[in-house]
């Protein structure tokens, strides 16, 4: 027996890709600390990412119209 | 759509992949090496990923068939989001008033099974929030 998985979730999880990533380095950093944590361009530049397309996709949303009935 | 699993590991499966996507984001400290502007984007990146996350249920909900929520509800909810992290970009900090009040209302002026739908999020947020204050 088997069940489907929504192509949705995956893609929730690979939209978390980028703060996981920064998680395991500074998790990493920690045990090894001749690996260097996230710096500030880093985290701002992937602040700035996520908000233009999330902007981006708002604007997408609030363009379409209301679904027409039958 | 994918069929891989097993139906009975399919849900625990699933369980597993949202739970490992929140972890990091939701629970991680920011690292100590990073100046203060550097720890707001931090802390606001890991709060638009749930805001998106509110917002795309949102959306997903309004697209079933039937619909679990209205189109115009689903739109409330866009518009609110768009502020939001407007909000959230050009203060940095200091937003959560203004960014969980309307929130707060448009919650309140949905129908249970609308607000049993969104709750899961709203709560996540609300965790990330107190955080922030």
């Amino acid at each position: 027996m088997t069940v489907s998985i929504d192509p949705r979730l995956l893609q929730v999880a690979l939209s978390e890709a980028p703060a996981l990533i920064l998680y395991l380095r500074s998790a990493f950093a920690k045990a090894h600390p001749d690996v260097p944590p996230p710096t500030d361009a880093e985290v701002l530049a992937a602040f700035e990412t996520l908000y233009a397309s999330s902007l981006a996709r708002d604007e997408q949303l609030l363009a379409e119209k209301p679904p027409t009935e039958g | 759509m994918y069929r891989l699993l097993p139906k009975q590991t399919g849900p625990f499966v699933l369980l597993v992949v949202i739970s490992f996507s929140f972890v990091p984001s939701s629970c991680a400290k920011a690292p100590p090496n990073l100046s203060p502007a550097g720890k707001a984007a931090w802390t606001n990146t890991r709060v638009i990923k749930i805001l998106d996350l509110l917002r795309d249920t949102a959306v997903s909900a309004a697209a079933q068939n039937p619909p679990l929520i209205k189109f115009a509800d689903r739109q409330r909810i866009v518009l609110w989001h768009e502020a939001a992290i407007k909000t959230i970009h050009a203060t940095s900090s200091g937003w959560t008033a203004t960014v969980m009040a309307p929130l707060d209302d448009i919650v309140r002026s949905l129908g249970p099974s609308e607000q049993q739908l969104l709750m899961p999020y709203v709560t996540l947020l609300k965790s990330i929030v107190v955080e922030v204050k």
